[in-house]
């Protein structure tokens, strides 16, 4: 444990001073969930399944960056590696799974797939009873959960132990595991998001949405990263690294998924619009009424013209300053887009208070978790000097 | 930790080896267009298949343009058949040149830099071939020209809502900006030939050809800009292109090919098969050309990387087509699958995923990636899978539609096989002419290579770089 007794990596970052406020934050928001149960069931967990899915896909993100890393190895990923172990470590995605639990016990409420009345006179829905069923469900998220949480602990503890040890081996250790496991989280997402978002309403389906879901992680993930190291580059460790070379790395990643949100958003909507057939065509109805469709089209300029337009710019990538901004409106707009993908199916009514009190519930325990672990590494691996040379030079 | 350092030494092998040196660099890739001697009787060979084939296109075409494209296989309910196959198949595999030489240039990938010229070339000879069919398939290739939104008389318009319109004008910005991104590029090294040849004709035409470069620092300043301008421009249409392919297919409302997931799945099949090209081309060339040490085991490794990466992301494409047919519930849908699985073209679908999905996995064992015959096995393998891939998905999807009644069977006629080795023996020719009067590797970025991996060995691919590199500098 000498590596921690030397740790003075946290002293000026202090990105464990958010653990007790988030804490509290986040207790509060879950109280207010837990009330607001009792009093209407289908809206606060409308607002709890949405609330989930901001968080899990920043837990996902974090786990798929970190996989991603270890399979290419990139200098890039040195700067975020410990943010996104300590985002998608398996204390995290053990959390989030068993934040689940109130959908995994009130699925009727939600999955109308799972009403036997409505399952009885319906035979579309009995044709994929085989793969949409109760114990099925539950049994799925809860393999999902655990099998990510075992891979981003193997994966911890072998940068965890190169720190000391200094052994190389464990390089291609990480890669070994890393890259079949990355092929296994593309499946295994594109089946839990089937699952958890698009068997609300059992009828529709879309084979981008799972890659949908995935890029978007990918977008949050980066953003919330290069929040934090832009906001943190005058602290030590990141004072000695970030320089515009990686500023504009991180934009350009930004950009990119930015790009490709676009890119799988407009392929489904185009696809599906010119098509216009009933049973593929009611997402696209169903949010396209009322104010539903101004959030749509606040979806578009926001989530892609504005941040394409500033991140094509080399100036935006060179000031952190610019970026911070930049990355904090991406985390912003996704909450919002997340939002337009997940409660339109549920409730038409729109916006309810617990749809606040569940981000903030849930996201409060995320940042408890995640001021927790991240204090107990280093926050730039040692055995990887790339990023510290490349400021000598 | 020993075995470790084993694998490291053995597995990060250089990307520029040999004795190397700036005027050795110059002599070895522009001596092959300098000198006739150099060309291997091989060389005669292929020049000899693209004579003989050459005819049979220019023959297939006056024949269908006299007779009309009856005589092609194509009929109701399979009215897109081989043409729209051979297609895709050209278009997608000029896709990893694009690829090779934008996106990897802006990833700052300097394994790039041996390859590039060479994938480019494919790219515009593949656009070229891939142009002809839908120009063909009109029937009325007389008024192709219709296609284009101009003023006239007849008060014609193209219908903008379809994707055969924008795949106008996708493909022919694709093939401007591939074309112009290719000879930018080759404006040094044209230079290089016209000092380098001794008077004469060819002087003249390298002379014409390098606009007057001089390579001054002015020059090079101009020419960086204009690449990494050109590459950027390019980089979007590497993923514009087949997505706009795709939609040709996803926009219907054929069980089949309405699937969200088209674009992004046939641009990774487009780069899937094109690497498999390039391999299938490179391999051999880099062998009787003795090209070795600029195409190292280094660059296979690599590139069959990228086959497996996008080989993967295909066959996730394959599975969830398949799941969602399931899923859907919809007995459309769920017919698709059972046809393609147990109908009369169920060979084809078995030999697709043996070809696309199980072949190239034997590409995730580090020594079968470094196995030459294996590479190239696989390679094959791939490109035969990719057509199978687009038959599956358009004859396949359309023999056996909503009505029974309405269903028939596919048979390609003489016609639609003369085409396509037809079109086989013209790339042929342009690319084994590309190597003859063009120098096939870029001679000024293999020099800035040689400079960079002396000045910052870091940025080689492995440490033996640096002793290979510096011995070259001496």
């Amino acid at each position: 444990m000498a590596g921690i007794m030397k740790n003075t990596d946290h002293i000026e970052t202090r990105l464990d001073a958010v653990r007790m406020p988030a804490l509290m934050l986040g207790l509060v928001g879950l109280g207010a969930c837990a009330y607001s149960y009792s009093l209407d069931p289908k809206n606060m967990l409308a607002s709890y399944l949405y609330a989930l899915m901001v968080w899990v896909s920043l837990t996902l993100g974090c786990f798929g960056i970190s996989l991603l890393h270890h399979v290419v190895r990139g200098k890039w990923g040195l700067s975020l590696l410990r943010l996104v172990e300590a985002g998608g470590g398996h204390l995290n995605l053990l959390t989030m799974g068993a934040l689940f639990t109130p959908i995994l016990l009130n699925m009727q409420t939600l999955y109308k797939w799972a009403i036997p009345e409505v399952l009885a006179h319906d035979h579309v829905l009995q044709h994929k009873a085989i793969y949409l069923n109760v114990p099925f469900f539950v049994g799925r998220t809860v393999f999902f959960f655990l099998s990510w949480a075992f891979v981003a602990w193997v994966l911890r503890r072998s940068t965890l132990r190169q720190d000391e040890t200094n052994n190389d081996a464990e390089y291609a250790w990480r890669t070994n595991i890393a890259t079949p496991t990355l092929v296994y989280f593309v499946l295994s997402i594109t089946s839990a998001i089937t699952d958890w978002v698009m068997s609300l309403d059992a009828h529709w389906f879309s084979t981008m949405y799972g890659v949908w879901f995935i890029v978007g992680q990918g977008l949050i993930t980066m953003a919330f990263c290069t929040y934090i190291i832009c906001s943190k580059r005058d602290c030590s460790p990141y004072k000695d690294f970030v320089n515009p070379d990686l500023t504009k790395d991180l934009g350009n990643f930004m950009f990119m998924f930015t790009m490709l949100w676009g890119y799988t958003s407009l392929s489904q909507y185009l696809i599906i619009w010119s098509g216009n057939l009933p049973e593929f065509i009611s997402y696209y109805v169903d949010r396209a009424e009322g104010y539903w469709n101004v959030m749509g089209a606040f979806n578009i300029v926001s989530q892609f013209f504005i941040p394409f337009i500033l991140l094509l710019a080399p100036r935006t990538k060179a000031l952190p300053n610019m970026l911070i901004k930049v990355a904090g409106w991406i985390f912003f707009v996704r909450l919002l887009d997340l939002y337009w993908n997940v409660i339109p199916t549920i409730r038409s009514s729109g916006f309810h208070w617990t749809d606040i009190a569940a981000v903030v519930g849930i996201g409060g325990v995320w940042f408890f978790v995640f001021g927790t672990e991240v204090v107990k590494a280093r926050l730039t691996p040692q055995y990887d000097k790339r990023l510290t040379e490349v400021a000598h030079h | 930790m020993a075995t470790e350092t084993k694998y490291e030494e053995k597995y990060n092998e250089p990307i520029l080896t040999g004795n190397q040196s700036h005027e050795v660099i110059t002599d070895r890739i522009g001596s092959i267009v300098l000198s006739q001697e150099k060309h291997p009787n091989i060389w005669w060979g292929f020049i000899a298949f693209g004579v003989m084939f050459t005819p049979v296109l220019v023959f297939s075409i006056a024949y269908l343009v006299y007779k009309g494209i009856g005589i092609w296989g194509n009929n109701q309910p399979v009215a897109w058949a081989c043409d729209i196959i051979n297609f895709v198949w050209w278009i997608g595999i000029g896709h990893a040149g694009t690829l090779i030489s934008a996106i990897l240039l802006l990833f700052r990938q300097q394994w790039r830099n041996s390859i590039n010229r060479f994938a480019e070339a494919m790219t515009i000879f593949a656009v070229m071939c891939a142009g002809l069919y839908p120009l063909l398939h009109t029937g009325r290739p007389w008024v192709d020209y219709w296609i284009f939104p101009y003023p006239n008389i007849l008060g014609m318009w193209p219908q903008f809502r379809s994707p055969l319109v924008w795949d106008v004008f996708a493909i022919s910005t694709y093939f401007t900006v591939s074309l112009l991104f290719w000879y930018i590029g080759l404006i040094p090294d044209f230079a290089t030939m016209r000092d380098k040849t001794k008077g004469g004709v060819a002087q003249k035409i390298y002379g014409v050809l390098a606009m007057g470069w001089r390579g001054s620092a002015r020059h090079w300043h101009r020419y960086e800009a204009s690449y990494l301008i050109l590459a950027g421009l390019s980089t979007p249409l590497v993923l514009s292109v087949h997505s706009i392919v795709s939609l040709d297919f996803a926009v219907s409302i054929l069980p089949g090919w309405n699937v969200t997931v088209f674009p992004p799945y046939f641009v990774a099949g487009a780069v899937f098969a094109g690497f498999a090209m390039v391999l299938l081309f490179m391999i051999p060339i880099r062998k009787w050309y003795h090209l070795e040490d600029y195409v190292t085991i280094r660059h296979i490794d690599w590139m069959s990387k990228v086959m497996l990466t996008t080989g993967l992301i295909v066959f996730y494409g394959y599975i969830l087509e398949m799941f969602y047919c399931w899923y859907s519930g919809n007995i459309y849908e769920i017919y698709l699958c059972i046809n393609r699985l147990s109908g009369p073209y169920a060979l084809s679908y078995y030999a697709l995923i043996f070809c696309n999905g199980i072949a190239p996995q034997i590409l995730w064992s580090p020594k079968m990636r470094r196995n030459i015959p294996v590479v190239f096995t696989v390679a094959i393998i791939i490109s035969i899978g990719m057509w199978l891939e687009r038959f599956v998905i358009i004859p396949v999807s359309l023999h056996r539609d909503f009505l029974p009644s309405s269903w028939g069977m596919y048979y390609p006629t003489f016609w639609d096989y003369s085409m396509f080795l037809g079109t086989m023996g013209f790339f042929t020719l342009l690319m084994f002419l590309f190597i003859r009067f063009v120098p096939m590797l870029n001679i000024f970025e293999m020099r800035d290579l040689l400079y960079k991996l002396n000045i910052d060995p870091s940025k080689g691919a492995g440490h033996t770089n640096v002793e290979s590199s510096k011995k070259g500098g001496n």
